[in-house]
């Protein structure tokens, strides 16, 4: 009995899932992969960026405000999985007036890690009565 | 979601004053001997599906800022 493979096509499905469905999953399955990590990242640096910013307006005086977010941020980053929070991550604080804890004032913390592409920010207003 | 609900938690706590037995509690440096700040720290854990008979957990954190509590 003489067995024809050119024209037989029984197990053509799972040659043609594989050629054709592998090369489509992998990818998807990085980026689905790599969104999660970004994601993952955004969320803890904006705990941390609101965080460290409540720190920031409950303090007395600038020089109190800034040494007290820096300490939020780098041991709060470990506490949530950052294992170099002072290296890697960016802080940027910016204040509407100056000093920065002034009446009314509005502070901006922006905490970014730029290997990743991350960037966050959390604004907070310094009380009437500072 | 486990880790919204712990760091949910954490903020909750962290207003309320209203801690758990399993929270801990991490001191803030500052310069200020008046300003007494802690870190609240909350921690969730949960269990991933079984795939191929291994079990695998999940640990995740929640922090939030608490003032005057010593």
């Amino acid at each position: 009995m003489k067995i024809n493979l050119w024209h037989d096509q029984r197990g053509s499905a799972s040659v043609e899932f594989v050629l054709l469905a592998i090369p489509l999953f992998i990818p998807l399955f990085l980026y689905m992969n790599a969104f999660s990590e970004v994601s993952d990242d955004q969320e803890r640096l904006r705990t941390l960026a609101r965080e460290s910013v409540r720190a920031f307006v409950n303090s007395a005086n600038d020089e109190t405000a800034f040494e007290v977010a820096r300490s939020v941020v780098s041991e709060g980053g470990q506490i949530l999985g950052f294992e170099n929070s002072d290296s890697e991550i960016q802080t940027d604080i910016s204040c509407s007036t100056r000093p920065c804890i002034s009446p009314d004032s509005r502070v901006v913390i922006t905490l970014s890690i730029p290997a990743r592409k991350v960037r966050v920010s959390a604004i907070e207003y310094v009380t009437p009565w500072a | 979601m486990e880790k919204v609900a712990t760091q949910d938690r954490a903020s909750k706590q962290a207003l309320s004053g209203d801690f758990g037995e399993s929270e801990l509690f991490l001191p803030i440096y500052s310069p200020d001997p008046n300003q007494n700040l802690d870190l609240v720290v909350t921690t969730g854990k949960s269990e991933l599906p079984t795939i191929f008979g291994q079990n695998r957990k999940v640990e995740v954190r929640g922090i939030a800022i608490i003032e005057n509590q010593r």
